[in-house]
């Protein structure tokens, strides 16, 4: 099987007591994702990969170490326009567009996706980088 | 990052208990914690190279309850929150929380970290969140010669473990 890009991190977290939640292959999948369209070393880190780290103390969990993205456009730029209503720097760390590719079973593996939000993790493979694959699609401004 | 003129206030993290990410996108933007008997709610604000700020302010179990079922916008229980005024902490993701949060009356929040006024939920309510608005969490006194009655219609909504004597 392949070695997670952050399986170092993901062992730990396992080590600790924590359960990775059921993944599946994404076949694929058209995801959409939020990202920086000028900023693009910014794009497609993890939350507890970033720097600064948007991870409040004694937080980990597996989802820092994941990708969030969406199955539905539509979807992701109505929950776009959702999160900018909680303050007006929110694309600061949301990022400005919406960008778009194809995950593809080589890439790594998705959790479940949400019914309502059409959410779901993406958790990369050591080899994946989606900033080959991915482009931007519109920009959310 | 937005300059704050104010003052510090201590604040004592390691009494605080996460319980629930209310919104989450790539990490946390609006978490509950509990500390005793205090809700605080810790709000995304700003970055910059080396910090993420956040804004926190106590809320009530009511008013949470109201704004995750879309009766009341994150805006009033920011501007209404019972203290009058919030903090911010800027946190680099590593090590201790800071001991020490800047401090703000609600009248002088830069208008960039308000919430929109229409800011209601309209996120998924996980079954973390269910689980703290639930209504064993909410502390009530019944008159004993009204307990009978009160146990019966508790039993009757299939909330028996919840009831509790005092």
């Amino acid at each position: 099987m392949a070695e997670f890009k952050y399986q170092q991190q993901i062992d730990g977290l396992i080590k600790s007591g924590l359960t990775l939640p059921e993944l599946f292959s994404p076949n694929g999948l058209t995801a959409f994702r939020f990202a920086f369209k000028d900023d693009k070393e910014k794009n497609h880190l993890p939350v507890s990969v970033i720097n600064p780290s948007r991870v409040l103390p004694d937080d980990l969990k597996f989802s820092g170490y994941a990708l969030s993205c969406y199955d539905d456009e539509q979807k992701a730029v109505f929950r776009y326009k959702n999160l900018c209503k909680l303050n007006k720097k929110m694309r600061l760390t949301l990022g400005d567009s919406l960008c778009c590719g194809k995950l593809e079973n080589k890439d790594g593996l998705i959790s479940e996706i949400e019914t309502f939000s059409r959410h779901f993790d993406f958790y990369e493979y050591a080899n994946c980088d989606l900033s080959k694959t991915f482009t931007i699609k519109q920009i959310l401004l | 990052m937005t300059t704050l003129e104010t003052f510090s206030l201590p604040f004592d993290f390691s009494k605080m208990k996460k319980a629930a990410d209310l919104i989450y996108e790539n990490g946390t933007l609006l978490a509950l914690y509990v500390s005793e008997n205090d809700y605080y709610l810790f709000l995304w604000a700003d970055c910059n190279e080396t910090f993420n700020r956040w804004m926190i302010f106590r809320t009530t179990l009511k008013d949470l309850s109201s704004y995750i079922y879309g009766k009341m916008p994150l805006y009033d229980l920011v501007v209404n929150n019972p203290d009058g005024f919030v903090r911010f902490a800027d946190y680099s993701g590593q090590g201790k929380f800071p001991s020490e949060t800047l401090s703000l009356p609600v009248k002088k929040i830069p208008e960039d970290y308000l919430p929109d006024e229409d800011s209601y939920f309209e996120f998924e309510i996980t079954d973390e969140i269910k689980n703290v608005i639930s209504p064993k969490n909410y502390k009530i006194s019944v008159p004993e010669k009204e307990q009978s009655l009160f146990f019966t219609l508790m039993d009757k909504l299939g909330w028996k473990s919840t009831a509790a004597v005092w």
